[in-house]
């Protein structure tokens, strides 16, 4: 384990370029709190001892300035309860203002957000991000998904009405 | 690696990368949708969903084959067939036609009121000729659900149930951990077989059972009455045993460590809980008689959640609780102690050691909207003194039922010791605590909305004078 963990510390992303950020900051990432706490048992257990940055491979500088801000914003939320998980998470649609304007941007960072979430294992902010998708899911006919989601249709029209009839029982009546 | 020389500080607030804002029109993007990994896309159709319009996900397996078993993993999982007879018909025929689906069902509700008149078993068999919507044996029948965890069966008659039991759903749904029956009794004896045949369901743990006025009776130690071994929780209404020559609950599900009875009455309910299984580590009589429970607690070592939905001697169940191991404890409506019994519980010498979590649901109080409109209405000829007068007599309606000895000040003590001992309080009878700020906060929206349809603040410069109802309009409107 290693000792008093220092302030701040730095990130390093897929180009190598670093980012130092403040302990409280970064820890938002359970990802990174565990190399913090010495519970990843990788490459990475010197850090916090020393100067090395944690190599982030699978993100981008631009998401990750962007997964910061975010970090930097909800870096006084409290930890979410254990039970709080899975089905309760999933009920509340409800996103914040804050997080509303912040998730305001085009798809494909919208997505690489919703990646870079997934493997920093920042829960809540995938939640942003997956309920930011699935209210631009809702209320639209699938025509219109495939088109905002640049979808190519690889049904056949007998498939598609196929799937039609077998799914007619969940049809608003 | 680079060097320190070219870290980035955090960035500011907002100042990301400049890029065009998302405005619902497609683009070409390096990364789309359909780049995301099975998990991603699951968690997305997962916040999708909503329970009460499946059509949302219906529509979403139509866009591509990629996203149609994912959606359909999920739309599947849950199913929901209410008393529309047409719904149980189609989402019947997609199952005959399309096995692959049953195996995705985890959870299935079904109101046996969608068979239409067909509820009753045909005495002369031939049942498998049936189609399957035909009736609830002919549906069990054909279909096999092979995940199928929890079923819930609405407006079920206990001769149904009883056949179901013994013939079709033990094959139909053999992994069923929980069953939830709603009883509907049209008319007949009192029947005890459907109980036993709970029997053939090997791996249910949890049963609830909802009967209004049924009086299921499970008689005597009949010899035909098998044990339920396996069941780990029950809820059951409180007349399903009657007293004396009944069986007790122990006999009938040894093995139980959640209880929770609904309704009990007297002498019923003292039968169920003397003969509760020693083992319980959960026990919750909702909203029954009173049967001083304290004489019963000694009989539960183990218990860790109580709930008490009715009259107690304070005196006596005190030193019971301060011994007791119990970590969640309720109240139901009639709390017959002054506050100064849930402040021993709480705080001082007497505090229950291991206590985590007090819920208190018994002091009913708040405003509806709807009763406020319906009494403040036509109010617009009203004199000062005539809303006035109102107005306080509304209040006085809404008033909670506080107990003697028992006052709002007292609640809220209560309500600061325990959080201040780690002690989390909830409730409906938190909401008492400040019930008349609660009462002048929706009389004020009830004025605004009023002023705002009638376009006029008369009514609320009336009672509020007219600086103040400025003041009420400007924070509402703005807020």
């Amino acid at each position: 384990m290693a000792a008093a963990a220092p302030a701040k510390v730095k990130l390093s992303t897929s180009e190598g370029e670093e980012f130092e950020v403040e302990n409280d900051v970064a820890v938002r990432s359970v990802l990174i709190k565990n190399m913090l706490e010495g519970k990843s048992p990788s490459v990475l257990r010197h850090v916090g001892e020393s100067d090395q940055a944690i190599p982030l491979p699978n993100v981008s500088a631009n998401v990750l300035k962007k997964v910061l801000e975010w970090c930097e914003h909800h870096k006084k939320d409290p930890e979410p309860l254990a039970e709080d998980q899975d089905d309760t998470r999933r009920k509340t649609t409800e996103i914040s203002d804050w997080d509303a304007k912040f998730i305001q941007v085009d798809q494909e960072m919208l997505f690489e957000i919703i990646l870079a979430a997934n493997y920093l294992d920042i829960k809540p902010l995938l939640d942003v991000g997956c309920k930011t998708v699935a209210n631009m899911i809702k209320g639209k006919q699938p025509e219109e998904i495939r088109k905002l989601f640049n979808i190519v249709n690889d049904f056949t029209p007998e498939e598609e009405a196929q799937i039609k009839k077998e799914n007619e029982w969940a049809e608003d009546r | 690696m680079a060097t320190d020389s070219n870290a980035h500080a955090v960035p500011a607030m907002g100042t990301g990368p400049s890029r065009r804002v998302a405005s619902g029109e497609a683009e070409k993007t390096s990364i789309s949708l359909l780049h995301l990994p099975v998990e991603l896309l699951s968690e997305i159709v997962a916040h999708a969903s909503d329970p009460d319009s499946t059509s949302v996900l219906a529509r979403l397996t139509r866009v591509c084959k990629r996203l149609r078993p994912i959606v359909e993993e999920a739309l599947y999982r849950e199913i929901d067939v209410d008393q529309d007879t047409g719904r149980l018909a189609l989402i019947t025929r997609t199952l005959l036609d399309r096995s692959t689906t049953l195996i995705l069902i985890h959870k299935l509700r079904i109101d046996m009121r969608a068979f239409g008149h067909a509820t009753q078993i045909d005495e002369s068999g031939a049942r498998e000729s049936q189609p399957a919507t035909s009736s609830p044996a002919a549906f069990f029948g054909s279909l096999h659900f092979p995940l199928l965890r929890r079923l819930a069966l609405v407006s079920v008659n206990p001769i149904l149930l009883t056949d179901l039991l013994a013939a079709e759903l033990p094959s139909a749904a053999p992994t069923l951990q929980s069953l939830y029956v709603h009883i509907c009794r049209h008319g007949g004896d009192p029947m005890t077989e459907w109980f036993s045949y709970l029997a053939r369901l090997p791996l249910l743990r949890d049963l609830e059972l909802i009967a209004y006025e049924s009086n299921l009776i499970l008689p005597l130690e009949s010899p035909e009455l098998v044990p339920l071994l396996q069941l780990a929780s029950a809820h059951i209404p409180g007349d399903i045993v009657c007293p004396a020559s009944s069986a007790t609950v122990s006999r009938l599900m040894p093995n139980l460590m959640c209880l929770s009875v609904e309704n009990g009455e007297g002498a019923a309910l003292r039968h169920i809980v003397a003969g509760a299984p020693a083992g319980l580590t959960s026990l919750s009589l909702l909203e029954g008689d009173d049967i001083a429970i304290e004489d019963y607690l000694a009989r539960f070592p183990l218990l860790e959640t109580l709930h008490i939905g009715a009259g107690f001697n304070p005196d006596r169940l005190l030193p019971l609780l301060t011994s007791s191991q119990i970590a969640r404890l309720g109240f139901d409506w009639h709390l017959p102690a002054t506050y100064d019994f849930l402040l021993a519980i709480v705080t001082g010498p007497q505090r229950m050691p291991r206590l985590r979590s007090l819920t208190l649901m018994h002091a009913d109080c708040g405003a509806a909207g709807s009763h406020l409109q319906e009494v403040l209405e036509n109010l617009n000829d009203a004199t000062p003194d005539t809303i006035q007068a109102r107005v306080s007599s509304l209040r006085g309606d809404y008033e909670p039922n506080f107990q003697p000895g028992c006052t709002a000040a007292g609640l809220a003590r209560v309500l600061r010791s325990a959080t201040a001992n780690g002690i989390n309080v909830d409730g409906q009878a938190l909401e008492c605590i400040d019930w008349n700020a609660d009462f002048d906060r929706r009389l004020e929206q009830y004025f605004v909305e009023q002023a705002v349809r009638t376009r006029t603040l008369a009514v609320m410069e009336r009672y509020y004078g007219r600086a103040e109802a400025a003041a009420i309009f400007a924070r509402f409107r703005y807020a």
